[in-house]
């Protein structure tokens, strides 16, 4: 799976994203419902005209109406989950990396050592970093090593990929620039997380088939 | 098993339409109501008829529908209401559920799932609680179900 385009996402004003907030919303809500009628109206066609199921042409008909419903369904459900991440509450707070961390196996990168991930503070939602985690290692079904970097600003966790994704991108821009690409893949699964991690005012990207969330370090007290 | 008449609230004519024929394929016989006009509500539902199954959608001409339903959860507690739902949230079926309604669904897309979701619905109703006549009604099938 090959997700190009690494343009960032831009920056907008709180109105726009209330704007954009409603007509995810409204578009992931309303547009199910003539969904249904086609789908249900395919269902009445069938049993409706029994004498004429050999009729090939129907055949074909009913079979691209569903297909054409499941492709729909499928957008639909990935712009349902985009809604439901930017109106999940999120709390970030100071948490302590080794506590995030915890249960992972984790390596250092650059030298760091457990002592040094010990003793750092993070602003992030525990939750939803373990989660997106978690969906990565769920996705590559193994429970692989979490690569920490530490720096002066923030903290860089890096997780493996499943082989069969490569790429740079924002998970969300892929999304975003092909609805139809990359809805009900993991590339949706991934887009939703970003949103969630980019409100809790931390980052989200993919370099060489590898996941990178920078979390910003919090030594207040 | 004792079948409630059921009404069917819904401004999208297409769902109102397949909902009501979907009643009458698992329930042949049973009276059965349509309310599209939001304008008529809530007094089409505080008109209902005694002890009804009342589907309702939960958004009427872009109006959510939780504050009909606990309107009629308040005057009619003999109704047995069903929220549905394009696509709901679980904060959507918590709110719909403290309304009063007494169960809350996703419309399903196809004709098995919406006929087992009725034919449930109906079930449950019929062995559900209020059933008795709603406050200052005679009903010409009365019932003195017992309540909580």
């Amino acid at each position: 799976m090959q997700v190009d385009g690494a343009s960032p996402i831009v920056a907008a004003s709180q109105d726009v994203w209330a704007i954009l907030d409603a007509l995810l919303y409204s578009v992931s809500h309303d547009l199910r419902s003539p969904l249904l009628t086609m789908t249900l109206s395919a269902d009445l066609i069938e049993e409706g005209l029994p004498a004429e199921r050999d009729s090939e042409a129907l055949a074909i008909g009913l079979s691209s109406l569903r297909q054409g419903g499941a492709d729909l369904e499928r957008m639909i459900a990935a712009l349902t989950s985009l809604s439901r991440a930017r109106r999940e509450q999120v709390t970030p707070s100071r948490v302590p990396l080794g506590l995030l961390l915890g249960g992972y196996e984790t390596a250092g990168a650059d030298g760091s050592t457990d002592t040094d991930i010990g003793t750092v503070h993070v602003r992030a939602d525990a939750i939803v970093v373990r989660e997106c985690i978690d969906a990565v290692m769920t996705a590559t079904e193994s429970d692989v090593a979490v690569t920490v970097s530490l720096g002066q600003d923030g903290c860089r966790l890096e997780v493996p990929l499943p082989e069969a994704f490569q790429g740079e991108a924002s998970p969300l821009t892929a999304l975003a620039g092909s609805l139809r690409q990359f809805a009900g893949t993991f590339v949706e699964v991934l887009a939703a997380h970003q949103l969630r991690l980019e409100r809790c005012g931390n980052r989200m990207a993919i370099s060489k088939g590898t996941l990178r969330i920078d979390l910003p370090l919090d030594d207040s007290q | 098993m004792n079948l409630r008449p059921v009404l069917i609230v819904d401004d999208d004519i297409d769902h109102a339409v397949i909902a009501r024929m979907v009643v009458a394929s698992v329930a042949p016989g049973l009276p059965v109501e349509t309310c599209m006009d939001v304008r008529a509500l809530p007094g089409r539902i505080l008109d209902a008829p005694t002890g009804a199954v009342v589907f309702i959608d939960r958004m009427l001409e872009g109006a959510e529908s939780i504050p009909v339903v606990s309107r009629a959860a308040t005057a009619r507690p003999d109704l047995y209401v069903v929220l549905l739902s394009a696509s709901l949230t679980d904060a959507d079926r918590h709110r719909a559920l403290e309304s009063g309604a007494r169960e809350v669904a996703e419309k399903p897309g196809n004709l098995e799932g919406w006929r087992a979701l009725v034919s449930g619905v109906l079930r449950r109703a019929s062995g559900a609680h209020g059933l008795a006549e709603a406050p200052g009604r005679v009903g010409s099938g009365s019932h003195s179900a017992r309540r909580p």
